[in-house]
């Protein structure tokens, strides 16, 4: 909760103002006639003195005098109720063993009414006694004198409190309205022009013409303001020139930067280049591994077509000969034959042109980037024919066991065939590269083997291509999917063959390829491929 | 020891002689009156009367009740100890009806102040010298 100076102020002048009433309306009346009773009891005390020296002298010496002027000066006292004289009455039991003293009131004046001698003083009435011994007789004189001009004396004082108090309070607060309008006033005006100044108006200015704490604190705020306002403007200044200076840096930088981009994009689009001749490069080096394969491939066919060719020439000699014969017979044969070895011929002429095709279509720099459903089953088979050929063709002493194990289940999947199939080819290639590496040095019982499989797991087909060659250490694992990255003699591998495979399968298919390698015992990659990709 | 009893039977003689003395009341010309019964002046003696018919103030003088005259009045006129008529005085003058006697120590101050007090009336034992008192006859005499 917020309270203000000026409500401290004022809060700490009326407590001051309460405490000053309440003692001058409480304290200070009820301190008056405590004082003003006691007073009165001394001076009704006297009096009962005076007069029991007055008895005291007139029992002795006969001389009343004195108890006159005594008894004189007392009845002047208008609040004077009685004044009793007591004789002490010493009473002895009858063998004189033991005695009381009796109280046998004398007189009282006025005569009106009797007091006991037990009478004690109360709020209305001040009892005094004074006693007295003569040989003739001891006693005391007991004087009971109101407490009226007393209580009228008080309420006169208790009056005269509250009007003290009353202009104490209206003093007090005149004052404390003074103070706070004289402390609250500049302080509330120093709060404002700080908060003015807080909100960045350097113009603020606090008027204050008291030449005390205040008015010295509103001259040192004045100067602070103009101190703050000078750096300001300093700063100002300054900051403009720094702004100034960072704009013809920034222009300066700006033309640095759009250099430097250009170069950039220069050296981006050499790199992009590069990278199209790499990719290029990886394409050609596994076309080159495919050409042997090819030929090899294209060559069978070739020979039956040629083969049966000769063949057919063969029997057409025949054919004449037996018409020339007139042989139907052995001529209807011999038709026939020629119709089976033209069926072949055209059977291995398809062969040889699918397979031209699909070199052509390996070769195209530009997929059409339409994925179409493909048998992965024949894709795979295909690769890896090709692949084990393409090796042989160069390599004619490597020979390596295949072995498959296509899932029927699989069946057709959408795939940019030529991607997944240079993937396949990619992955063969490696394996066969391993095993015969490892089959150079000629380990005993060693067979190199490589496998292909294929399986449907659910929603993706996976395909495996294993080999038993000496695995891939953990350190090389880590990097075989990085680009460049080949463990292959300089000018045997361009080290995007695996990077590519990797980024066909995972960025073209949504698909995954991983590797599972032993040390010593071989690798696995495994393919797969989701079938809505 | 006859030579010694003689003047002790004189001497205790000579007292009670003292002590049974007649007693006279003499007055102040003024106010008060020239005779008085025996039971008047005890009433004022008393204190009973605290103006004389004249309207003047009774003043009461009395010889000191340690004076044989003192006694004397006492026995006599009050038919009292002295410290009861003491104490009877001591009462009267805490009322403050009527002003206390006053007291002498001889008979001739006695006389000279009642002779100059007006409404003065003293009793004493003894001849009366003062000339401008006059004698309060008791019952007819002089003297009681």
């Amino acid at each position: 909760m917020f309270i203000g100076v000026k409500t401290k102020i004022l809060l700490t002048v009326l407590a001051i103002v309460l405490l000053f009433t309440i003692f001058s309306l409480v304290y200070f009346p009820s301190l008056q006639g405590r004082a003003l009773r006691t007073n009165y009891q001394s001076e009704v005390q006297n009096q009962a003195k005076t007069i029991a020296l007055g008895a005291s002298i007139a029992l002795s010496e006969q001389n009343f005098k004195g108890l006159k002027t005594a008894m004189d000066f007392v009845k002047e006292n208008e609040e004077l109720r009685f004044v009793t004289l007591i004789q002490k009455d010493t009473i002895w039991n009858t063998d004189s063993s033991s005695y009381k003293v009796e109280d046998n009131v004398m007189v009282t004046f006025p005569e009106e009414n009797t007091y006991s001698s037990n009478l004690v003083s109360s709020d209305s009435l001040i009892i005094m006694k004074a006693p007295f011994r003569t040989s003739i007789m001891d006693g005391e004189i007991m004087l009971g004198v109101s407490t009226k001009s007393i209580n009228i004396r008080q309420k006169k004082i208790r009056m005269t409190a509250l009007l003290i108090s009353g202009a104490i309070f209206l003093v007090g607060m005149l004052i404390g309205l003074w103070l706070s309008r004289n402390i609250s006033h500049p302080v509330q005006a120093l709060r404002k022009a700080a908060k003015r100044v807080g909100e960045g108006d350097l113009t603020s200015e606090v008027k204050s013409s008291s030449k005390d704490e205040i008015g010295e604190l509103a001259v040192a705020f004045n100067n602070m303001v103009n101190d703050i306002k000078k750096l300001s403007d300093l700063t100002l200044e300054q900051e403009k020139e720094k702004q100034h200076l960072l704009a013809s840096q920034n222009e300066a930088l700006e033309k640095q930067v759009e250099e430097r981009t250009a170069e950039l994009r220069q050296s981006l689009e050499n790199l992009q280049s590069t990278q199209a001749q790499l990719v290029q490069a990886e394409k050609m080096a596994s076309l080159g591994e495919l050409t042997a394969g090819i030929a090899h491939e294209i060559q069978n066919p070739l020979n039956f077509v040629n083969n049966f060719s000769e063949v057919n020439a063969e029997l057409l000699a025949e054919l004449e000969e037996e018409l020339n014969n007139g042989n139907h017979e052995e001529v209807k044969q011999l038709i026939q034959d020629l119709k089976d070895n033209e069926i072949k011929i055209v059977h291995h002429g398809k062969r040889a042109d699918t397979i031209v095709k699909n070199m052509l279509q390996h070769s195209r720099t530009n997929s059409t980037g339409v994925k179409e459903p493909t048998d992965i089953n024949a894709l795979a088979d295909e690769y890896l024919r090709l692949a084990y050929h393409g090796l042989r063709a160069k390599n004619k002493s490597f020979n390596a066991a295949l072995k498959t194990d296509y899932d029927e289940a699989v069946g057709k999947i959408n795939i940019l065939s030529q991607d997944i199939g240079r993937v396949i080819l990619n992955l063969l290639t490696n394996a066969f590269y391993v095993v015969n590496e490892k089959r150079e040095m000629n380990i005993a019982g060693y067979e190199p083997t490589v496998s292909v499989s294929t399986k449907k797991k659910d929603d993706i087909v996976e395909i495996r291509i294993s080999d038993n060659g000496n695995g891939i250490p953990q350190k090389v694992l880590d990097k075989i999917f990085q680009p460049f990255f080949t463990t292959k003699p300089t000018g045997q591998g361009t080290g995007l063959g695996l990077s590519l495979s990797y980024d066909i399968i995972s960025k073209g298919h949504g698909g995954e390829l991983r590797a599972e390698t032993k040390e010593g015992e071989g690798t696995t990659f495994i393919v797969q491929l989701p079938y809505k990709s | 020891m006859k030579n010694f009893l003689l003047p002790i039977l004189f001497l205790l003689s000579i007292t009670v002689y003292s002590q049974n003395s007649e007693l006279t009341v003499i007055g102040n010309k003024k106010g008060v009156p020239a005779q008085l019964s025996t039971s008047n002046l005890k009433s004022i003696f008393m204190g009973n009367q605290p103006k004389w018919s004249d309207g003047s103030k009774v003043i009461i003088a009395m010889m000191k009740f340690t004076t044989d005259g003192g006694k004397n009045t006492c026995s006599k006129l009050y038919q009292k100890s002295t410290t009861d008529v003491t104490k009877h005085w001591l009462t009267v003058s805490m009322k403050g009806v009527i002003d206390a006697p006053v007291f002498f120590n001889t008979a001739a101050e006695l006389q000279n102040f009642v002779a100059n007090t007006a409404g003065a009336i003293g009793v004493f034992d003894g001849t009366v010298t003062a000339s401008t008192a006059k004698t309060v006859l008791i019952d007819g005499k002089t003297s009681f």
